[in-house]
């Protein structure tokens, strides 16, 4: 998929682990797991909002767009 | 105890008097010949198949049976998808699933990556097991079996249900 997920780049720069952001943002340490991965199938608006909120960060700093990766 | 487990004995209960009182008739009107014998002893055996699958369809350790072609009483339905989640996570991921569906946790296997739920009995059914195992492809791809199996009977389709309903759980479950 071309859309990177760098929410563990973020989780890093903040020094939070998974399972605090999961407490705030109120979604299970699975499902930010699957989406730290970049395997979800789609991110809710309300899903960013609330990880923007916790992360004290812009959406651009959680999704990043890269055309290499669709041009394998 | 559960309203769903308070209606499956009052269905059972019904079902057995009326098959004892259906063999007692028999029995009193025209005596033990070969067929009466016959008739009951296959009643019986068919009951006794029933309420041992109904109680032992929770646990993962009789799947074997449920799912036995030898098991012909059965219906059955198998869905295999793949998926590209790691079975570690696919793992908790689907006994998330199984709490936000109507399906209800039954037994799991971590190591074996198995897991049963099942569907409450009711006027119309006996439930259905549905049994979700997950196999590794490769490091980051992962196989999903879903097979729904009848505990009593023909399925009249509810299999096929259990597997679509699951699947779209699942998938919908994906957008986070």
């Amino acid at each position: 998929m071309s859309i990177i997920v760098n929410l563990d780049v973020m989780l890093a720069k903040r020094k939070m682990q998974l399972k605090d952001l999961a407490e705030l943002v109120d979604i299970s340490v699975v499902n930010l797991s699957i989406l730290k991965q970049g395997k979800g199938k789609a991110m809710r608006f309300s899903t960013l909002d609330a990880i923007c909120k916790a992360l004290n960060c812009q959406p651009g700093d959680i999704l990043e767009y890269s055309n290499e990766e669709s041009n394998n | 105890m559960k309203k769903n487990q308070l209606i499956l004995i009052a269905i059972l209960t019904l079902l057995f008097a009326f098959n004892f009182y259906e063999m007692y008739r028999i029995v009193k009107e025209s005596g033990w010949t070969f067929l009466n014998a016959l008739i009951i002893s296959v009643s019986i055996s068919v009951q006794l198949l029933l309420v041992l699958s109904l109680m032992f369809r929770r646990k993962l350790y009789f799947k074997s049976w449920i799912l036995s072609k030898l098991n012909f009483f059965l219906g059955k339905e198998v869905r295999i998808v793949q998926s590209e989640i790691s079975k570690d996570l696919l793992f908790e991921k689907l006994l998330e699933v199984i709490e936000e569906s109507d399906f209800e946790f039954a037994d799991s296997n971590k190591d074996n990556f198995e897991i049963v739920a099942t569907t409450f009995p009711n006027f119309f059914t006996w439930g259905e097991n549905m049994y979700i195992e997950i196999k590794a492809i490769d490091n980051n791809r992962s196989e999903i079996t879903f097979t729904s199996a009848t505990i009593f009977g023909y399925s009249w389709n509810r299999n096929k249900k259990n597997t679509d309903k699951f699947f779209e759980l699942f998938e919908e479950s994906l957008t986070i």
